[in-house]
């Protein structure tokens, strides 16, 4: 069997036609590469053959290997353009014209016929006699790569001719996957991205890292990360940080922006990692892209698929806590170490409470189970040049604690799609829109259901009333009276216009727009109040609004142009964004009923407390040059200027540009002629320098701000920030080699890439201390940042037997921080945080050297020697807290129509240990069962100090929080995913009416395997691990 | 085809909108607005009204909530109180236990707050006064006077600052480069600094109110704090001098009625910050009126039995509530917790203590005579009788006991007072386990260090 690019190239030889894979369809045209569809070349051939006398009719049906009808399959006449393409049925039916039978008489020659269809092997049969063929396809393992089609966004490159680094995930992977936000499905599956979930709690916020940290600028307490990539939605830029005002004061479990998009709609996600990749971002490339692109309608017949599942969630673990037996002994042994009574408020211990109480708060507040549920139903069809999709899709993800708490989405997703008859002109429209309503309470429980002592009071009395215990215990289900609401509505809407002017030459223009509104409620009634506290209890509300709203223009022009082996691709274009932030804070107080706290009027008293209204505009002049020959040689040259509105005058614009290189030597003759085995091998690399302006806006300049009131009846105003005029772009340079190999017709393929990237001109909001008057100022700084890595991604098509398909992919990527340089280091504020030729990540800490055998007391070692331990002068960069290495293995096995895919995630890295997230073993807080190894008489040498509430021991245990003492392996292994699918077959649907149905199980973070002390290794603290997510659904489609 | 047609048309409509696009791009485009939600600089300083709200912004942060230094629960009151014999804890966190117990950590939150705080204030006097020199549009009288109400307030924060931390970074600009690495600079400096700020006050500000309640600084407020502050470095004539003229400056008197005196109405008040917040009669009523079962402070009862018996400061200024068998003290000199409109600001200078600070600068100086007339003074309108004190030591024991009841809870006069006169191991080691020498200066909170490498030691003790 031939492979079926040779095929192509043949007919491209015979007919003069050129074909062009684009994803899943083949576009062909002259060689004028005029663009249009296989279904349409086809039938315009076939069109031009009309006037011939039709001499023979042919059919049959042609099917994939599980015996499903395979529609849209291309079947002609080897040698010719007579053919057609197979209905929805898989079925085909064509003419051969008179002249074509006597002509291959004549020759003595038989005709051939040709079934072909991306993703699958070739067929060839020779025609004789026959009237009716049947044929069943089978996947071809070169499709499986080869044929993939990246994109920019700006310009779309098949991977094997792709000098640039881009890595993509479809919408097969996603819906393999019970997940509610698209980043989940990205975890353990690409190289260079490292994306960790810091809590279970839905629609809470996750961290993602391509190819590590490039800025000095990270951490919560900025207001624009600068280590976030930047995401695109259809070609719009989407906020990466959370539109809440107030960090967090309404929902403490932070709402990322990503939970905003159904992961149901996507067809697809792409990384762009390099310089070739990203340069054409520019100033907002430096963290690498995330390109989100939406389903897309699909021409031929009306599709109605409906995909429904259900499922529920659960804890993996329990930590392992003190029970009231031990818990009591800490305290006593505590009270007894320090030398003191139980005091009035020692309630746990002091008689108020039962001893004989013995709560196990986990089981009692986390024990329960998440409900899971996703219903989506789409209609797909079109004509000849219309297409359109109409998605509608409803998820809903509820808590542990109740099912009143929850995470529900509505979103409906159309995509229209029109060309022109003459193929000029051509219209995309996608428009996405998503309700979002996410309830939650002020205190996800977490934290409480370890730490609350196991011996505090019932929850309710005998009337089903919350117990305060006579105002001594803060009861947690009065936390959940603080409910928190948020309404989330996200609206992106995108047309792109084409039209071809002359032959090659086309002008094109996307416009886009994208509303992400936010407005959360906070409650906080009276009932909640313990009513023992001597203060006047009074409700309290809180509202914020916030709105994002983006609009985008890029006009573009595109030149392509092939003469002989010669293909020339000539991009110019512009693009013109503003942004602009809306958001409010009102805060309502003295409520004297629960009754009416929605209403900001409610209240004694109602005041708007933050205000934002800012401006961001973006402008940038591009052009990209993409030069082949042959197929062999690759030359890309990208080059942009880029214009912000965060700089100050004369600061504003810079150039950013990149050069990408790649040359097929697997085509080249001495490769083929003498290693046989090799069927695919490229060498690409690429050089560049992108930016980045992920900075607040307006930091230029020094804005003074109204006060919350006025004072001697004057309304008052107040410095907002430390101003400076003078900070510019921040810099990254990347430089990028890869090599990708292909051996036994590409059953095997190993891309393999080494990176290294240099991020200089540091804009840093440098911590000050606070006599500056503010804690931060906006610089550039001197200091450089190097990531450098390794990443290896392995394909193997393991079996593939007729029936019987199993491939793997393992990818791994290991990646190396460092902080190169950093002029005069000693001198800035950074001296204590940061360490020059360490990693950025690496925490400077106190070195921990045990408890003293005598004394009991957490011990460290005194690096200035001045008989103190203190953090500031004791500290030595000794704990790396980034991962060492990280990656996936995913397996894919089917069986007929049974298929199972399972991705195992593992990650290498150290953490904090969960005891970290704990405050003194002795206090009023229950504790890991670990710290029961403690000291408890001189002599004892034990890993824990001895308990205490006060004095020098409990400074040195807050010591022991700040030292490489908490610090342990936290190294895991988990089945991240697990998809197991039964396609019912045709033979027993089809009298049903029904097209495809198809039934399937699914899991999300099944089982980890890891040395980790703590709750979950990946969260690595006392927030709520990922869920353990489990459910079944059907796909039907009609 | 009209497909056709319509496409054609299109495709010149979108080339002539590039080509637009492309000529009249860039610079402009990015060039945008300042938000509208603050001014820049230079409009601020460029008139009259925006310039007077810069000032007025820094009094507002001052006292717009519960939470800030000068208010509320976490006030220098209270929390220096806490940490003389004042007041007794009642709160179960740890951070406010710690001020108690004179067992302060590193990274106390309240601790940071206070020193955050006051150098916000800070910078924000060398904002204003940085945009009033370096601007021409502002009334020249009223800039003047701006400048010198920005001065007063510059140097009263560093009166707190040098009293709770000694030796302290001072930093005079708004430039971030100089004051993100300052060292510690000596007391005796930055007392110097005060001095000459409010001497440069005294020359700005005017002798009436700059409105018609005392809420503003005015030449008497500076020489109020000139005196405290010569009392404080011992200068014992300076300070006497300053106190003097504002005994003799005619618009201040010892209000007869005790209740009266931290009304806005009161004779006696020199400076009052305003209450601000709607609907509040004052910060200080919210954190010390005891309603029920103390959570938070209530006054020492050790503290109240040193009331002579007829004074009458105890019956008007301290309260009492009864809790079943407990009785708990609290300080009642600030009573209404709500008002239309506020009747009582926080009395920041006022007359009585003007009289002590005199009385004690003349001990010092062993004028006897005078140093009684000035310590009855106070006594007599407390309805005590004259003081027994006669010579320098006994004198100076009257004067301590006489500060002591009546300037109680009012910005930290009891703790300052004997850490100055060397008296607070004396008086709190028999009543607070663990005191320790050291305590007496608060730490620097730790952040600073993390982030300022010059900063050099800790204070000793942490």
């Amino acid at each position: 069997m031939r492979p079926f690019k040779r095929v192509l190239e043949d007919i491209s030889r015979d007919t003069g036609l050129s074909f062009k894979l684009i994803n899943k369809s083949i576009s062909v045209g002259k060689i004028s590469k005029r663009s249009k569809s296989l279904l349409e070349g086809a039938r315009a051939e076939s069109g031009q053959q009309g006037d011939v006398d039709q001499d023979r009719t042919i059919s049959g049906k042609v099917t994939n290997e599980d015996g499903e009808p395979l529609p849209g399959a291309s079947v002609r006449i080897q040698g010719t353009t007579v053919g057609t393409v197979t209905d929805l049925g898989g079925n085909y039916r064509f003419s051969i014209p008179a002249t074509i039978i006597e002509g291959a008489e004549a020759d003595g020659e038989e005709l051939i016929l040709e079934i072909s269809y991306v993703g699958y092997e070739t067929e060839t049969i020779v025609l004789g006699n026959r009237t009716t063929i049947d044929t069943q396809m089978l996947p071809s393992l070169e499709s499986l790569m080869q044929v993939e089609v990246v994109s920019t966004g700006y310009y779309e490159v098949e991977q094997r001719l792709n000098p640039g680094n881009i890595v993509k995930v479809d919408a097969k992977t996603i819906e393999q996957q019970p997940i509610s936000n698209p980043l989940q499905a990205l975890q353990g599956r690409l190289t260079g991205v490292n994306i960790t979930q810091a809590s279970g709690v839905p629609g809470s916020g996750f961290e993602i890292r391509i190819r590590g940290q490039n800025s000095l600028r990270d951490g919560q307490d900025q207001t624009v990360p600068g280590n976030d990539p930047l995401y695109i939605i259809n070609g719009v830029p989407y906020p990466s940080q959370s539109l809440s005002f107030n960090g967090g004061q309404i929902n403490p479990d932070l709402i990322n922006p990503l939970n905003f998009i159904n992961p149901n709609d996507i067809e697809s996600i792409e990384i762009l990692k390099d310089a070739d990749a990203t340069a054409i971002y520019g100033t907002r490339g430096a963290n690498g892209v995330v390109r989100i692109t939406t389903k897309k309608g699909k021409k031929g017949r009306l599709d109605v698929t409906y995909t429904g599942q259900v499922g529920f969630g659960t804890l993996e673990n329990k930590l392992d806590v003190l029970n009231t037996e031990q818990y009591l002994e800490m305290r006593r042994e505590a009270l007894r170490n320090d030398g003191v009574e139980p005091s009035d408020t020692d309630f746990d211990v002091n008689g108020t409470w039962s001893e004989d109480r013995d709560t196990d708060w986990q089981e009692k507040l986390l024990g329960g189970s998440s409900n899971f549920s996703n219903h989506q139903i789409s209609f797909s069809g079109g004509s000849e040049n219309t297409s359109f999709l109409l998605g509608l899709n409803y998820l809903k993800e509820t808590t542990l604690f109740s099912d009143d708490f929850f995470d529900q989405k509505f979103s409906t997703n159309l995509n229209l799609n029109h060309t022109s008859t003459d193929g000029k002109f051509q219209v995309d429209f996608s428009g996405n829109f998503l309700a979002n309503n996410n309830q939650l309470f002020s205190n996800n429980f977490a934290g409480t259901a370890v730490t609350l002592a196991p011996n505090a009071p019932a929850l309710f009395n005998e009337n089903g009333d919350l117990n305060w215990e006579e105002g001594t215990f803060n009861n947690p289900m009065a936390q959940m009276l603080r409910e928190s609401e948020t309404q989330s509505l996200n609206w992106t809407g995108n047309i792109n216009v084409s039209y071809e002017i002359i032959n090659g030459l086309k002008i094109k223009s996307l416009a886009g727009y994208s509303q992400l509104q936010s407005d959360e409620t906070a409650i906080s009634p009276i009932a909640a109040i313990n009513p023992f506290l001597p203060t006047e209890p009074f409700g309290r509300s809180s509202f914020s609004n916030n709105a994002v709203n983006t609009w985008i223009l890029e006009p573009q022009l595109e030149y392509v142009r092939q003469i002989d082996e010669h293909e020339f691709a000539v991009l110019i274009g512009t693009t013109f964004q503003e942004t602009t932030t809306d958001r409010e804070l009102v805060v309502a107080t003295g409520y004297t009923s629960d009754a009416l706290l929605s209403n900001p009027l409610a209240g004694l008293d109602a005041q708007v407390t933050q205000f934002e209204n800012s401006e961001y505009r973006f402008n940038s002049i591009y052009g990209r040059i993409n030069y082949v020959y042959d197929e062999k040689y690759i030359l890309n040259l990208t080059g942009r200027r880029d214009g912000s509105s965060r700089f100050g005058p004369g600061d504003r614009f810079a150039d950013f540009g990149a050069v990408g290189a790649g040359w097929v030597f697997s085509e080249e003759d001495f490769i083929k002629d003498n290693i046989a085995f090799l069927s695919f091998g490229k060498i690409r690399g690429s050089y560049g320098l992108t930016g980045s302006d992920a900075i607040g806006n307006y930091q230029f300049l020094d804005l003074w701000v109204p006060t919350e009131l006025g004072y001697d009846s004057i309304q008052g105003l107040a410095p907002q920030n430390l101003p400076n005029a003078v900070f510019a772009w921040e810099e990254t340079t990347k430089a990028e080699i890869g090599l990708e190999l292909g051996f036994l017709d590409n059953r095997i393929r190993i891309n393999t890439s080494y990176f290294n990237n240099n991020s200089s001109n540091q804009l840093i909001g440098q911590p000050l201390p606070s006599i500056a008057g503010f804690n931060t100022i906006q610089a550039n700084f001197p200091a450089e940042v190097e990531n450098t890595g390794w990443e290896f991604d392995i394909n193997s098509t393991n079996i593939s037997s007729g029936d019987f398909q199993w491939s793997t992919n393992f990818n791994i990527s290991i990646l190396r921080n460092e902080l190169v340089s950093f002029e005069n280091i000693e001198n800035t504020s950074f001296a204590d945080q940061l360490t020059v030729g360490e990693p950025l990540s690496v925490v400077n800490v106190l070195a921990y050297t045990g408890v003293d055998p005598e004394t009991g007391i957490a011990t460290f070692r005194d690096v200035n020697e001045d008989d103190r331990i203190a953090l500031q002068d004791d500290r030595l960069p000794l704990v790396d807290l980034a991962p060492e290495f990280f990656g996936g293995i995913q397996n894919s096995i089917s069986y007929k129509g049974i298929s199972l895919d399972f991705l195992v995630r593992f990650v290498k890295q150290e953490g904090r240990s969960i005891n970290a997230g704990f405050i003194t073993p002795g206090e009023a807080s229950n504790q890991p069962m670990s710290v029961l190894n403690r000291w408890q008489s001189p002599g004892d040498v034990v890993p824990y100090p001895r308990f205490t509430q006060a004095g020098l021991a409990r400074t040195a245990y807050d010591n022991l929080l700040l030292s490489d003492g908490l610090i342990e392996d936290a190294s895991f292994i988990r089945i991240q995913n697990i998809s197991l699918s039964y396609q019912v077959p045709s033979s027993i649907i089809n009298r049903y009416a029904i097209e495809a149905l198809r039934l399937f199980v699914q899991g999300q973070n099944l089982l980890t395997f890891t040395k980790y002390s703590g709750w979950d290794p990946e969260t690595q603290s006392v927030a709520l691990p990922p869920l353990r997510i489990l459910t079944a659904g059907i796909t039907v489609t009609f | 085809m009209k497909m056709e047609s319509l496409t054609n048309n299109l495709y010149r409509i979108l080339i002539s909108c590039l080509i637009l696009i492309i000529v009249f791009s860039c610079e402009d485009f990015v060039d945008i607005d300042p938000p509208q939600t603050g001014l820049v600089s230079e409009t601020v300083f460029a008139d009259d009204i925006n310039a007077e709200s810069a000032i007025s912004g820094i009094y507002s942060r001052m006292v717009e909530s519960s939470a800030t230094i000068f208010t509320g629960t976490q006030s220098i009151t209270v929390l220096t109180s806490r940490a003389s014999d004042e007041f007794l804890n009642h709160s179960v966190i740890p951070q406010f236990i710690e001020f108690s117990s004179n067992d302060l950590v590193v990274d106390n939150g309240f601790n940071s707050g206070l020193w955050n705080q006051l150098y916000q204030f800070i910078y924000s006097a060398n904002s204003v006064i940085e945009g009033l020199e370096n601007s021409n549009s502002v009334t020249d009288s009223l800039s003047t006077q701006w400048q010198g109400e920005a001065r007063f307030l510059r140097a009263w924060c560093y009166f707190y600052l040098v009293n709770l931390y000694g030796d302290v970074p001072l930093a005079l600009t708004t430039n971030f480069e100089i004051n993100a690495t300052l060292p510690r600079t000596s007391s005796e400096v930055v007392y110097d600094q005060i001095a000459v700020d409010l001497l440069d006050a005294q020359e700005q500000l005017g002798e009436n109110y700059p409105s018609d309640q005392k809420i503003r600084p005015n030449k008497a407020v500076a020489t109020a704090l000139l005196a405290r502050v010569n009392l404080y470095r011992e200068n014992w004539a300076e300070s006497e001098r300053e106190a003097t003229t504002l005994i003799e400056d005619g618009r201040y008197s010892l209000e007869s009625d005790l209740e009266n005196v931290f009304l806005t109405s009161s004779n006696e008040a020199i400076w009052q910050l305003q209450t601000i917040t709607p609907g509040l009669g004052s910060w200080e009523v919210v954190a010390f009126i005891l309603t029920r079962t103390p959570r938070n402070i209530s006054l020492n009862p050790e503290f109240v039995t040193t009331f002579e018996d007829s004074d009458i400061r105890e019956d008007v200024w301290v309260g009492t509530l009864n809790s079943g068998a407990n009785t708990f003290f609290y300080p009642f000199k600030y009573k209404s917790r709500l008002a239309d409109v506020s009747n009582e600001y926080l009395t920041v200078f006022r007359l009585a203590e003007m009289y002590l600070i005199r009385a004690e600068a003349r001990a010092r100086q062993n004028n006897v005579s005078g140093a009684q007339d000035d310590i009855n003074t106070i006594r007599t309108r407390a309805q005590l009788p004259a003081t027994t004190a006669s010579d320098q030591p006994t004198l100076l024991s009257a004067i301590e006991l006489e500060r002591k009841h009546e300037l109680f809870a009012e910005l930290g006069h009891r703790w300052f007072d004997l850490k100055r006169t060397q008296r607070a191991t004396e008086i709190l080691s028999p009543i607070k386990p663990l005191w320790e020498a050291t305590d007496a200066l608060w730490p620097i909170p730790l952040g600073e260090f993390l982030s300022n490498p010059n900063l050099g030691e800790q204070n000793p003790g942490y």
